[in-house]
């Protein structure tokens, strides 16, 4: 696709502002801002809705390219909530504009500065953490892991930048191959040979990263006989299970969050949870998890009309509308553990609010990721949960960082924390 | 216009520098409404799709900012318009764009005395969910969820389904904090007397004729920060939410309502029955249901509304349709209401639609849209980008019988040529104690140049229509300074009084003065 190619939801876009505020019926007064860019920044512009606006002016030439443009399109993580809310009556593509605005500017060479260091270090070392290659596998040291190197690796755990090379979350990685361990399963990591999965440099604008590291991990994983490829970070998942088919790369193993795979070895009854974890929890959905994680659904056509203007598409085109995102498996986990109990926040699921790591608002607007954390550490607190327990490495740097600096008090953990410490 | 480096400090002064923006992309995104054409039309200027961009806008946070801008714009001479979360934005290169986005808190709930106090930027979706929790409900005007109760209470219109048991906008107006265009605070009604929110009327001064009049004088004479509305009994849940997973969350139709569809043979038959019900008072929310906007309204895409369409359903269940909600404050209620409904339809010859009412998501989606204002955009929106309100009656039942049929057959001479939605019948309808309420909706697609020619012209075709048949006025013919030399002297020369209050109230021009009047001579 092209930017040309929204231009028609450009203009369709009726400001109805359903790109702001959660969905009327699941609304709740206290917390009814779904879109963390408008709800900080205020000016339409920030909002899904004003960059369908941008997007027109942009193409019509009204405005070209100026710091206060990529301004509008960066400061934002693409979390896709406008999208959901949006979708729930339109059907239009702001999270699709929105990517492709951003893949245009990078075209253009128009890029953030903090962004274009970070591909830089990208291509150098193959992490988004600006880290030297070695020692990305330490954090495996002592549990005995298979590599998939070595071969004959039917499930293949990936750990993702984050979680390893950010010390702090080792626990995450560890307690997850533990759990597996526990299921008797043999699993098996790429250690120092792990790559970046190219999702986040997709969504900063950069397209070619993806389409290199899909080939490498498609690559690697055929030659360790890999069934099942099991990752604890959401934007890996989202980039292995979505993106890779959207780009027409798809990985060719059955690609599952490790909280999809507890979900399915209990189910099984291959893990059983003993030990009482006594503790009121609330759950973040992640933004790639959940709503982003919607399977693609790949679609081309063109518009046809009936009844002299009723737009449909031929063929038939099926819109990803978070319907199908991964909200049960980490919440069917958190209530499989005995003592744990569970309350929900005001936003969840298709209308989760973001964490405020994503899109490239952490590394290029850290102030502004802040906020959004804070937002929804607020919102936590007032469910009265001892604990806010997500399943995304970045979520919980944010949402870490967020607390340190705020003086928050409720605690954040990984569904796989509380699941390692139920065993 | 490029706003003087001295006026932007000085606004910039009021709100800080986060706050204000003259940037061209901010700017643009107050530019944009998908049928900018009519904008301009109307003289605004602009060029395709865009009308001009303000000079700045603002973000202010509460009363006194938004008079702190008011007086530095009397000062430099520049012209202000505030806008709240509504669709249709006006911009214009002389403008100072107030976007009250910031003022968004419910400032009260007086349960006790049935009063929610509150800002612009509070929506409809959030005002029911806060009200319901005490046993209340505010009117629920019908432009969408995420529409302003404070704009539709003081500026803009305010129909609902809900109207026959909430009322309409108009009525429902209280206690007003009103910043006047000279930056003065005015306060409406016993607010005014400092007697508090209660009454719209008095102890203190009451200007709601000149305030809004019917429709309401959108934004042309100042800027409404705080307003009390008043609040009806919710003999529902405390908590209304959905659940399961988007784009349609499931839910159940609370236990003291029920929803009812039923078709008619021929109009008159229909316009009988709305007579009655209107006559009876059993109506919680009624909506006089074009069965196209149903297919849309209750259809989670618009191949699935095709779908329903091609099905021959609602011809045959609901031609010349209605559906209206009936809720009961106990069972017996609820019973005695559902009898009238039945006796009404059995003297009128309308009949219950068989297989729309065992569909209890249809019930669930016509609650949501009438007391929510959830899925209007689904209806209006979705099929093909826009929509325009061609003929618009605020009359009795006897003039919409009237338009009915004319305001059909002048709609089909532009479908006939593919300029809109062959939707068939298009008039939506519901009626309030003042009037039953008639709008013409025809679809058309903002993308396509000749859908949105053909839009204009049928606007300026059927506004003549209407006046030549004395079938009511078209909604914009109040609307807008260029309207009132045109139709203001066919609608009892309204013109005159606005343009004399516009002088009294405004001495500098300094509000906006293109939705409303500019002064007297």
């Amino acid at each position: 696709m092209a930017l040309e190619d929204f231009e028609a939801d450009m203009m369709r876009c009726s400001r109805c502002s359903d790109c702001k505020f959660a969905p009327a019926s699941q609304l709740d007064e206290d917390w009814p801002e779904i879109c963390p860019s408008i709800a900080r920044y205020g000016f339409h512009s920030y909002s899904a809705g004003g960059r369908f606006v941008a997007g027109l002016s942009f193409l019509t030439k009204r405005v070209g390219y100026s710091p206060e443009l990529l301004d509008v399109l960066y400061k934002c993580q693409l979390c896709g909530a406008c999208d959901v809310a949006c979708k729930k009556d339109r059907e239009l593509e702001p999270l699709e504009m929105m990517t492709e605005f951003r893949a245009h500017c990078v075209r253009d060479g128009q890029t953030i500065p903090a962004h274009a260091k970070l591909i830089e270090s990208l291509r150098q070392n193959d992490n988004m953490m600006q880290r030297p290659r070695a020692g990305r596998g330490d954090w495996a040291r002592g549990l005995g892991v298979r590599t998939l190197a070595e071969g004959n690796v039917e499930v293949a755990y990936h750990a993702g930048c984050r979680l390893s090379f950010d010390s702090a979350q080792w626990n995450i990685a560890r307690s997850a191959i533990e759990v597996l361990q526990r299921a008797g399963l043999t699993v098996g990591i790429a250690g120092d040979n792990e790559l970046c999965c190219g999702g986040r440099a997709y969504e900063m604008g950069y397209r070619e990263p993806l389409a290199h590291y899909a080939d490498q991990h498609r690559k690697t994983l055929a030659a360790a006989g890999v069934k099942t490829l099991v990752t604890s970070c959401a934007h890996c998942y989202h980039a292995f299970k979505i993106l890779y088919h959207k780009i027409g790369k798809p990985l060719g193993v059955d690609v599952v969050h490790v909280t999809e795979y507890v979900d399915r070895l209990m189910a099984a009854g291959r893990l059983e949870l003993t030990t009482e974890v006594p503790m009121e929890v609330t759950y973040h959905d992640p933004c790639h998890l959940g709503r982003l994680a919607e399977p693609w659904i790949p679609w081309e056509g063109e518009e046809k009309k009936v009844m002299n203007q009723l737009v449909l598409r031929d063929p038939p085109k099926e819109f990803r509308r978070g319907t199908h995102g991964v909200y049960r498996a980490p919440r069917q986990v958190l209530e499989r553990i005995p003592g744990l109990r569970l309350t929900e926040m005001a936003r969840i699921e298709g209308y989760s609010w973001c964490c405020g790591a994503g899109g490239g608002v952490r590394e290029a607007y850290p102030d502004f990721a802040a906020w959004t954390a804070r937002q929804r550490l607020d919102e936590a607190a007032g469910t009265g949960a001892d604990a806010l327990v997500t399943a995304c490495p970045w979520c919980i740097r944010s949402l870490e960082d967020s607390t340190r600096q705020t003086g928050a008090t409720i605690d954040v953990y990984d569904v796989i924390e509380l699941v390692h410490k139920a065993l | 216009m490029a706003l003087s480096r001295d006026a932007y400090v000085a606004l910039r002064d009021v709100v800080g520098h986060e706050f204000i923006s003259d940037d061209p992309v901010i700017l643009d995104s107050y530019s944009f409404y998908f049928l900018s054409e009519l904008i301009t039309a109307l003289g605004h200027g602009g060029e395709k799709k865009f009308i001009p961009r303000p000079a700045a806008v603002l973000l202010p946070e509460n009363t006194v900012q938004v008079q702190e801008i008011v007086r530095v714009c009397n000062r430099k001479g520049l012209r202000f318009h505030a806008f709240s979360t509504g669709v249709v934005c006006e911009g214009g290169e002389d403008r100072i764009q107030i976007d009250l986005r910031r003022m968004n808190r419910i400032v009260d709930i007086d349960a006790k005395n049935k009063i929610a106090v509150i800002e612009p930027y509070v929506s409809n979706a959030r005002l029911f969910h806060a009200a319901i929790k005490k046993g209340l409900r505010a009117h629920v005007h019908a432009a969408g969820a995420n529409t302003s109760p404070l704009a539709s209470a003081t500026s803009v219109g305010g129909e609902g389904p809900d109207n026959p048991s909430a009322g309409y906008s108009s009525r429902n107006v209280l206690g007003v904090e009103w910043v006047l265009p000279t930056g003065e605070l005015l306060q409406l009604g016993a607010l005014g007397a400092g007697a508090g929110w209660f009454c719209g009327d008095g102890p203190g001064p009451s200007l709601r004729g000149m305030m809004r009049g019917v429709f309401g004088a959108f934004g042309g004479l100042g800027v409404f920060t705080r307003v009390a509305v008043k609040l009806y009994p919710w003999h529902g849940p405390a908590v209304f939410k959905g659940h399961g997973l988007p784009p349609t969350y499931d839910g159940e139709l609370p236990a003291n309502m029920r929803c009812f569809f039923a078709g008619f043979p021929t109009s008159d038959q229909m316009y009988d029955a709305v007579n009655a019900v209107w006559e009876e008072g059993i109506a919680h929310t009624f909506n006089r249901m074009p069965r196209s906007f149903l297919c849309y309204a209750m259809s989670d895409s618009n191949e699935a509304a095709w779908e329903l369409w091609q099905s021959g359903l609602l011809d045959r269940e609901l031609t010349n349709g209605i559906s209206l909600i009936l809720a009961g404050h106990s069972p017996a209620e609820l019973d005695y209401k559902e009898k009238v409904l039945h006796e009404i339809l059995r003297r009128t010859g309308g009949r219950l639609a068989e297989t729309l009412q065992q569909e209890p998501r249809l019930a669930l989606g016509v609650l949501r849209t009438s007391i929510l204002s959830d899925h209007v955009f689904r209806g209006v929106s979705r099929p093909s980008g826009g929509i325009l309100e061609g003929y618009y009656l605020n009359e009795s039942v006897d003039v919409s019988r009237l338009s009915h049929d004319a305001s059909y057959a002048h709609t089909k001479t532009y479908t006939d040529q593919g300029i809109c939605i062959d939707n068939g019948e298009t008039n939506w309808g519901t009626f309030s104690d003042i009037a039953y309420l008639s709008e013409q909706i025809p679809h058309f697609d903002p993308r396509d140049e000749k859908s949105v020619q053909g839009m204009l012209d049928l606007l300026a075709t059927s506004y003549q229509k209407q006046f030549e048949t004395r079938s009511g006025a078209g909604l914009f013919a109040n609307i807008g300074a260029l309207m009132n030399d045109t139709f203001g002297p066919m609608l009892s020369n309204v013109h005159v009084w606005k343009k004399k209050i516009k002088k009294a109230f405004d001495p500098n021009t300094a509000c906006d003065p293109m939705g409303y009047a500019f002064p007297e001579d």
